[in-house]
């Protein structure tokens, strides 16, 4: 652990850098999750405040930072409020390993795949304590489907990397980029297809998103564990769950896709294009798929994905020995 | 007395996290409060192998590997603990120690005796 | 490209680096940001392990415990070891928590628990003297006993030499915790199994089809 000046220096500025990322984001795919759920149900979208609807993000979020604080009686204060930000927070530490660029990485830790998932886990204890401190049956309930489903999906999810570490032969993420190419037939999606969709649905399960969002479902539980949130509180958790969505998508390019190397200027403008491209393929599949039921969804999981991820291991390991 | 080392500095930590595990173990009356006492300890001990892996002469790759080793025992002792946690809990019907210990009581082991189909 | 992104970064840090290296020669800043660190992380530890202890609801407990492991983990990364660090936070913090939880959540431990009781002054008593009698006894020998190495710096370890060492030398070990994990999730199942009543056989035992059709509608 570098403890110079420089570094934290490099830290602190990357953890601002990251804050700005994460709410643009959120402005940017609120917008675009709207326009799309519009487009494919053969409807306009927002189309009124702005040109095309384009400030309909900014105007949300001003009425969510307004709205009354009202917190409901019975609930045990520190847990409800530390639950949002044990959501929030963590997302920033979890960008820092991430290499954006070939010297653009803010905190090149050799076992980075590690420290990612370490706090991914984090989020699942921010769930736990929302659902528990709301003291509102429907909210445990949507708790603890949420966080069966987490970590549930972080199986396969850590299996799929494994067999990309297998290949790379290291945990740091910067290694894992320069190991690839730049041609998209030199990417890990051309040496470990299977892992690669099995890393892509179990992003979709651990992030709660559609068609694996149960525990959110507002039809079946009223919103599920963020039920008594409102205001700040809500807005901490979607931004996080944006966030959340965002940092998978940056793992996937980096295992997956080649990182910021491209077919012909590689820079940090490739990470960007390839991860948003994720990011529109996951809003696709939400509004095309139909919910999951639950007992559906962890069968998916436990039946299919784990032998599967756990063969392709196995394939991995072979090859990568006799060869 | 030797002046302060690593050694010793660690040494000391992983000795307040045992001394606070055995005080919540005494303390606590409900099951789950005592495996999270345990916890405190297990976590302790991986602290201490580490600490006198790494500071001294012996070998750190056999100290660390230990100290993993420790985890992974301690989250398979915590899976089994809770299961029985949830088997004390449907017969009898509530997890506080003073109610659980039914070697004080004949009549607790009488009433709520093993049927074939519980098991 | 990466050339002028290389050299824009290494102009935007010079000064940094500068003062970084002015205060490494003048000031031994090393063994101080290293005891500042230690501090800091007993007393996460403290106070989580007092909250864990002492909480009266159980989920507090939990998150004092959690604080806890941050801080051990913390201790981990000042000994050395990150790989054991990111290991500690995974398996504790994102495992057995969750299992903690589970089990409070579904033992019901609600606001109005047994836990909520204050301890009676008996159970104080043993509890200060459980806390009081491995320090009395263990820290004089400690004090007394423990070899003063005086080494340079703790050297962080390369995780490559931790696989080697799984695979090669403790091979034996590696396979016994992982059949040590699977059996303990296999009598978890067991033991947790809600046994349904026999609802599709007759008394003979031999499948009824009438109570069958019954259990599918």
């Amino acid at each position: 652990m570098d403890l110079s000046i420089t570094s934290l220096a490099q830290i602190i500025i990357a953890c601002l850098m990251v804050i700005g990322l994460m709410v643009a984001n959120a402005v940017v795919m609120v917008y675009f999750e709207r326009k799309t759920a519009g487009f494919i149900q053969r409807r306009p979208g927002p189309y009124e405040v702005g040109p095309r609807g384009t400030i309909q993000a900014i105007c949300d979020s001003m009425k969510l930072l307004g709205k009354q604080l009202f917190i409901p009686g019975n609930v045990d204060w520190l847990l409800y409020f530390l639950a949002p930000v044990l959501a929030f927070f963590p997302v920033l530490l979890l960008f820092l390993p991430i290499p954006f660029g070939k010297f653009l990485t803010a905190m090149s830790v050799d076992e980075g795949i590690l420290l990612i998932l370490a706090f991914s886990g984090l989020g699942v204890i921010s769930n736990i304590l929302a659902g528990w401190s709301s003291n509102n049956k429907y909210g445990l309930l949507g708790a603890a489907r949420a966080v069966s489903q987490s970590i549930a999906y972080e199986i396969p999810m850590i299996m799929s990397l494994l067999a990309v570490i297998f290949l790379s032969g290291s945990l740091n993420l910067s290694q894992i980029v320069e190991e690839q190419g730049s041609w998209p037939w030199q990417w890990n999606i051309c040496v470990q297809p299977l892992a690669f969709f099995i890393y892509l649905v179990s992003l979709v399960g651990e992030t709660n998103r559609a068609p694996f969002d149960l525990p959110e479902a507002e039809s079946e539980l009223t919103a599920g564990f963020h039920t008594e949130y409102s205001g700040m509180g809500f807005a901490l958790f979607f931004l996080s769950e944006y966030a959340n969505m965002l940092l998978v998508s940056f793992v996937c390019v980096t295992f997956f896709l080649g990182g910021w190397k491209g077919p012909f200027l590689d820079g940090f403008w490739w990470t960007f294009i390839k991860a948003y491209l994720i990011m529109m393929f996951i809003v696709w599949l939400r509004w095309t798929f139909p919910r999951v039921r639950f007992d559906q969804l962890l069968n998916i999981n436990w039946k299919w994905l784990l032998p599967l991820s756990i063969l392709n291991l196995w394939i991995t390991a072979i090859v990568v020995k006799l060869l | 007395m030797t002046p302060l080392s690593p050694l010793t500095l660690f040494l000391l930590a992983s000795l307040l996290l045992l001394s606070l595990g055995l005080a919540g173990l005494v303390t606590r009356r409900t099951l789950v409060g005592m495996l999270i006492s345990v916890e405190l300890m297990l976590n302790g001990a991986g602290l201490a192998i580490v600490a006198a892996a790494k500071c001294t002469p012996a070998s750190d790759i056999h100290g660390q590997l230990a100290a993993l080793f420790v985890m992974g025992l301690a989250a398979a002792e915590a899976t089994l603990v809770l299961a029985m946690i949830l088997v004390v809990q449907k017969r009898f019907g509530k997890v506080t120690l003073d109610d659980v210990s039914a070697i004080r009581s004949s009549d607790a082991l009488d009433s709520t005796d093993l049927a074939e189909s519980d098991i | 490209m990466d050339q002028a992104i290389e050299q824009i970064l290494t102009l935007i840090w010079s000064p940094l680096r500068a003062l970084d290296a002015f205060l490494a020669e003048h000031l031994p800043g090393q063994e101080t940001a290293a005891i500042a660190a230690y501090a800091f992380y007993v007393l996460v530890i403290l106070a989580g392990g007092l909250m864990a202890i002492g909480s009266r609801n159980l989920v507090r407990a939990m998150l004092g415990l959690i604080l806890t492991f941050f801080g051990v983990a913390g201790m981990y990364l000042l000994l050395g070891s990150p790989f054991l660090a990111f290991m500690q936070l995974l398996i504790y913090v994102g495992a057995v928590c969750v299992l903690i939880f589970f089990a409070v959540m579904l033992t019901k431990n609600t606001n109005e628990g047994e836990e909520f009781k204050l301890p009676s002054p008996a159970s104080a008593v043993y509890g200060l003297l459980a806390f009081i009698l491995p320090l009395a006894v263990l820290v004089p020998l400690i004090l007394v006993n423990a070899p003063n190495l005086k080494q340079e710096a703790i050297e962080p370890t390369d995780t490559s030499y931790l696989g080697e060492g799984l695979i090669t030398e403790n091979v034996v070990g590696f396979e016994l915790i992982s059949i040590i994990l699977l059996v303990a999730m296999a009598g978890a199942v067991f033991l947790a199994w809600r046994r349904q009543p026999d609802k599709g056989k007759n008394q003979s035992g031999q499948n009824d089809p009438a109570k069958t059709k019954e259990l599918r509608s």
